[in-house]
């Protein structure tokens, strides 16, 4: 309950947060790049909530940024998704590493 | 305490699924559940809006863009795409480091803070006076950005060659 | 514009050196004319007219006269500044003397900080040295004009075949007369020169003007060649003059001759005496240099390629002695240990020219290793104190070594440029003028009494034994110049035998002709001066000389003593007995023949090729100083070699590639490009490949600002 502190909650941000990055970097569906940003974003807001939680100056602050984050991950998932159908369209795979056509 | 103990838990086991799994569907699922577990979370903590709005919004809406995305792509060779083992093993040694580091933050942040203060995390009620009044400029932003969204997504997913179902945002 | 040039008489010679200057302007200026209207001759009037008024296809001739008319009127205008000067001398203060003889100007202020300014000045001094020396110079450059016009004749035609260098070119008249006046106009200037500024700029240019007349048949490699050695050598010596010179600048303030030979009889001079030698050792050195002295002597005898007037003017009575006269006048800056230093050089000098020129056969090379010699006569005669001696010799030497020149000109050209002394021979008869004014000129060299010659060497081995008895252990100084008297006698009669008398060994020698008159006369004027310009009363006196007597007027102040003047005639006798055995040996060998000189030349065998190779001085040079020199730019230039393209390389060439500049330049180019290539791996299109750098780069930092956080 409310014995724990701000620390466990911070920890559990952090690792949704690696988890994401992890995503990221290591999956070659595009989608799957998609959804690591979302844990990414997720882990954010887990750290914004937790702190208002925790800070009572920082109550009302936290949950309106957290409510802003959830807002603009969503418009951000339509536009990747967008970005992702048109890829799939061109190329007939989601495989990012066949998008390697602006390289040096 | 119990209770954090388990939510937290099965939002990091599902997140961890999310990533180790081979299956885009899998992972899509295993999203789900990490979703609805942050949502959990922050009705754990007291901000019941935005438990909500990440139950509505998120997954009921952001959830659901992924899957349609996941079955307007799918392909035969799912499986086929793999990554090497050298990159998971960069992977995982930044993410560990990066969360060690996180969480060395973190020790040092929660000091101190162990104990919630007695009142109340602000309710709805608040939070919409606070949106119209301190928090009006970027709510408004907020809203000419989902436009920009929108007509931007339109836009990008436009028909070509055949019709398509253009993805609209919420 | 005369009484301007009265009152202060000292103008009349600046006047006078600046007349032969005029004349090269007015030259130049004619002949730029000329080559400017040559390519319009055709279309433009004016050009035509211009061209043709200037001479046309062939050089002009009044040009000559021009330049001669001026040098003789500067020579006659420097008679009669003497006659003034010394009629003044009489009845003037010395004060007075000053005005009227001394003048300068400033030319440049050089400021130097917090000090009072130092400046460098034109100005002009006379005494009588100068006013001798002046005479001298300009009535003997202009003898040699006069024979010029004679000897250069072939120069006028329009196209004048080089035989030497297998070529046909345009004659040059003009232009020999053009160089000559540059010439007098410089070696003037250094006469009349009151500072050591003006004394320089004037020594640089009698040497530029040396190099364009030595070189003036420049076709010819050997001219060229020669031309290039004398400026060279001369540059060495200039090195140590300029060092002299910045001493002097830098210790006195002033490079003004007399206020330096006051500072320093002044009781406390301003430089240390360290300096002081130093100074001394670097204007001695220019005088090396110049005055061909030993280990710079290597020029002169080269330097017989240019014509034969040149010879005679700059390379016998002028240019080779300004380095004695510059000797003369600094003579107080001289310390007691340089001035050994002088004697000793001068010593080697004169005794080893003279050996050289025992074995000459080319009729220049001989009488250029006796000018050799006779400047390091000079040079003694000042090393050990004999200021008088030496300076006098200096003036009779011109005279004669002038006139066996000349007459050496007239005989080569009366032999159509046939110049070994082995295939002449009877020619007293064919040139009979030329012969005896010739013989005079020998006798004068060889010290015959009652000649020019005998006073000045007299006095010069009156005095080195005077010195040699005071200081027994530079008897040396004594001895040789004694030999080289003996040695001097011989080569020169040698010269005359071999020349003149006997039957002619060469087809030229029997066609050979007498010079016109243009040619003989100042051969003639220049015999009547070699007897009797020293003359005095009474005649047998050696001591007794009237030009003697006036330079003595000029004496430096005594700042650090002269010689004793050894007034016992045994040195006369010696002299008389060692030059009459010099005679006799060369009557013997070459007049009648009685001792055979191919003999001797069998057993000196190895001797006689050291001495006819010239004790291999241009080989050792060569070996020491030229090559290393070339290979150091040989070894450079390789350094900034373009790169050969690799695959047209061999292995030097690969060497080069590598080592050189552009080798190295190019290296760097496509280093670079290598590098360019590899890094552009990086930029491999991977969109996660980017996201894990990023993630590696964001790791970084946030560890950095965590171990700050923690740490703090």
């Amino acid at each position: 309950m409310t014995e724990l502190g701000l620390t466990p909650y911070l920890c559990l941000g952090a690792f949704l947060f690696a988890c994401g990055l992890l995503c990221i970097a290591t999956k070659r569906n595009a989608v799957g790049i998609l959804m690591g940003v979302e844990l990414v974003l997720n882990a954010a807001n887990v750290n914004f909530v937790a702190c208002a939680r925790f800070v009572p100056s920082f109550a009302l602050e936290g949950q309106v940024f957290a409510l802003l984050v959830i807002v603009l991950a969503a418009g951000e998932a339509a536009i990747a998704l967008a970005i992702i159908l048109n890829f799939y369209n061109n190329h007939a795979t989601v495989d990012v590493d066949r998008a390697d056509e602006l390289k040096g | 305490m119990i209770l954090f103990t388990a939510i937290a838990s099965a939002t990091g086991l599902s997140a961890l699924a999310v990533v180790l799994s081979r299956n885009i569907v899998r992972s899509a699922v295993w999203l789900l559940f990490t979703l609805v577990g942050v949502s959990l979370l922050y009705f754990l903590l007291g901000a019941e809006f935005v438990g909500a709005t990440q139950l509505i919004v998120y997954v009921g809406g952001t959830m659901v863009l992924v899957v349609f995305g996941v079955m307007l792509t799918a392909q035969q060779q799912f499986l086929k795409i793999r990554t090497r083992p050298q990159e998971w093993i960069v992977g995982i040694v930044l993410a560990g480091a990066l969360f060690t580091l996180l969480a060395t933050v973190s020790l040092r942040l929660g000091e101190g803070r162990t104990t919630a203060p007695t009142e109340s995390m602000p309710g709805t009620g608040q939070l919409g006076v606070g949106f119209l009044t301190t928090y009006l400029l970027p709510f408004e932003i907020i809203s000419v950005h989902l436009l920009v969204v929108l007509i931007g997504a339109a836009y990008l997913a436009r028909a070509k060659r055949r019709p398509r179902e253009g993805v609209a945002s919420d | 514009m005369v009484s301007w040039l009265l009152a202060t008489p000292g103008r009349l010679y600046v006047v006078a050196t600046l007349l032969p200057l005029a004349a090269c302007a007015l030259l130049l200026v004619g002949g730029c004319l000329r080559g400017v209207c040559r390519p319009y001759r055709e279309s433009h009037p004016i050009a035509r007219f211009l061209y043709f008024f200037l001479g046309g296809h062939r050089p002009l001739r009044s040009g000559a006269y021009l330049a001669t008319g001026a040098m003789a009127l500067s020579a006659a205008l420097a008679i009669f500044g003497l006659v003034r000067y010394l009629d003044e001398y009489q009845t003037l203060s010395p004060l007075e003397m000053h005005q009227h003889w001394v003048e300068s100007t400033t030319w440049a202020k050089v400021e130097t900080s917090g000090a009072t300014a130092m400046t460098l000045e034109i100005g002009y001094r006379v005494d009588h040295l100068t006013a001798l020396m002046f005479a001298m110079v300009a009535f003997v450059s202009t003898m040699i004009f006069v024979f010029s016009i004679g000897y250069m004749a072939d120069e006028t035609e329009e196209l004048h075949e080089d035989h030497e260098a297998h070529i046909t070119r345009p004659g040059r008249f003009g232009r020999f007369f053009l160089y000559l006046s540059l010439f007098c106009f410089s070696m003037l200037n250094l006469v009349i020169a009151d500072n050591l500024f003006q004394v320089f700029i004037s020594w640089e240019l009698v040497g530029v003007c040396s190099f364009f007349l030595i070189g003036f048949y420049h076709e010819r490699p050997s001219a060229a060649f020669a031309a290039n050695k004398a400026f060279i050598v001369n540059r060495v010596g200039d090195a140590g003059f300029l060092i002299g010179l910045a001493i002097i600048w830098s210790q006195f303030g002033t490079f003004n001759i007399e206020r330096i030979i006051s500072d320093l009889a002044g009781g406390d001079p301003p430089i240390s005496h360290g300096l002081l030698v130093a100074a001394g050792i670097g204007l001695f050195l220019g005088c090396v240099g110049k005055s061909a002295q030993f280990p710079l002597h290597t020029w002169l005898p080269d330097a017989m390629e240019g014509p034969t007037p040149v010879s005679a003017l700059i390379h016998a009575a002028t240019m080779v002695a300004a380095g004695v006269y510059l000797v003369g006048r600094c003579f107080p800056i001289f310390t007691p240990e340089v001035r050994l230093i002088i004697a000793y050089t001068g010593g080697i000098t004169l005794f080893l020219a003279a050996t050289i020129a025992l074995v000459q056969t080319d009729i220049k090379r001989v009488l250029a290793y006796s000018t050799v010699s006779q400047l390091g006569f000079m040079m003694l005669a000042l090393g050990v104190g004999g200021w008088v001696a030496g300076l006098l010799h200096l003036l009779t030497h011109a005279f004669f070594k002038a006139l066996l020149f000349l007459g050496s000109g007239s005989v080569i050209l009366g032999c159509h440029h046939e110049q070994d002394l082995m295939n002449m021979g009877g020619l007293r008869r064919r040139m009979p003028v030329t012969a005896y004014t010739m013989l005079i000129g020998v006798l004068a060299i060889s010290g015959t009494p009652f000649l020019s010659g005998w006073y000045s060497k007299d006095m010069i081995l009156s005095n080195a034994m005077g010195f040699g008895l005071q200081n027994r252990e530079h008897m040396v100084l004594f001895i040789l110049p004694l030999l080289t008297a003996g040695m001097t006698a011989f080569y020169m009669f040698r010269l005359w035998f071999l020349a003149f008398a006997g039957e002619p060994r060469g087809l030229e020698a029997e066609h050979a002709h007498e010079s016109p008159g243009v040619m003989t006369v100042p051969l003639i004027v220049l015999a009547v001066f070699s007897v009797c310009v020293a003359w005095g009363w009474p005649l047998w006196d050696p001591h007794a000389s009237y030009l003697g007597h006036l330079l003595e007027k000029a004496l430096p102040g005594p700042a650090h003593g002269l010689a004793i003047d050894d007034s016992t005639h045994s040195s006369g006798w010696l002299a008389l007995v060692v030059a009459a055995s010099g005679f006799g040996l060369a009557l013997l060998m070459y007049g009648t023949r009685t001792i055979d000189p191919t003999v001797w030349k069998a057993r000196a065998g190895a001797l006689y090729t050291f001495l006819r190779e010239k004790w291999h001085f241009d080989e050792l040079y060569d070996a020491v100083f030229v090559r290393p020199a070339v290979a150091l730019g040989y070894g450079t230039a390789r350094f900034d070699k373009r790169a050969v393209p690799p695959e047209q390389a061999d292995a030097a060439d690969r060497a080069v590639n590598v080592s050189s500049l552009d080798g190295v330049l190019n290296a760097l180019g496509l280093g670079t490009m290598f590098f360019g290539a590899r890094l552009r791996g990086a930029q491999s299109g991977l969109i996660r490949r980017y996201v894990t750098v990023l993630m590696a780069a964001a790791v970084a930092l946030v560890a950095v600002l965590v171990v700050v956080y923690v740490g703090s």
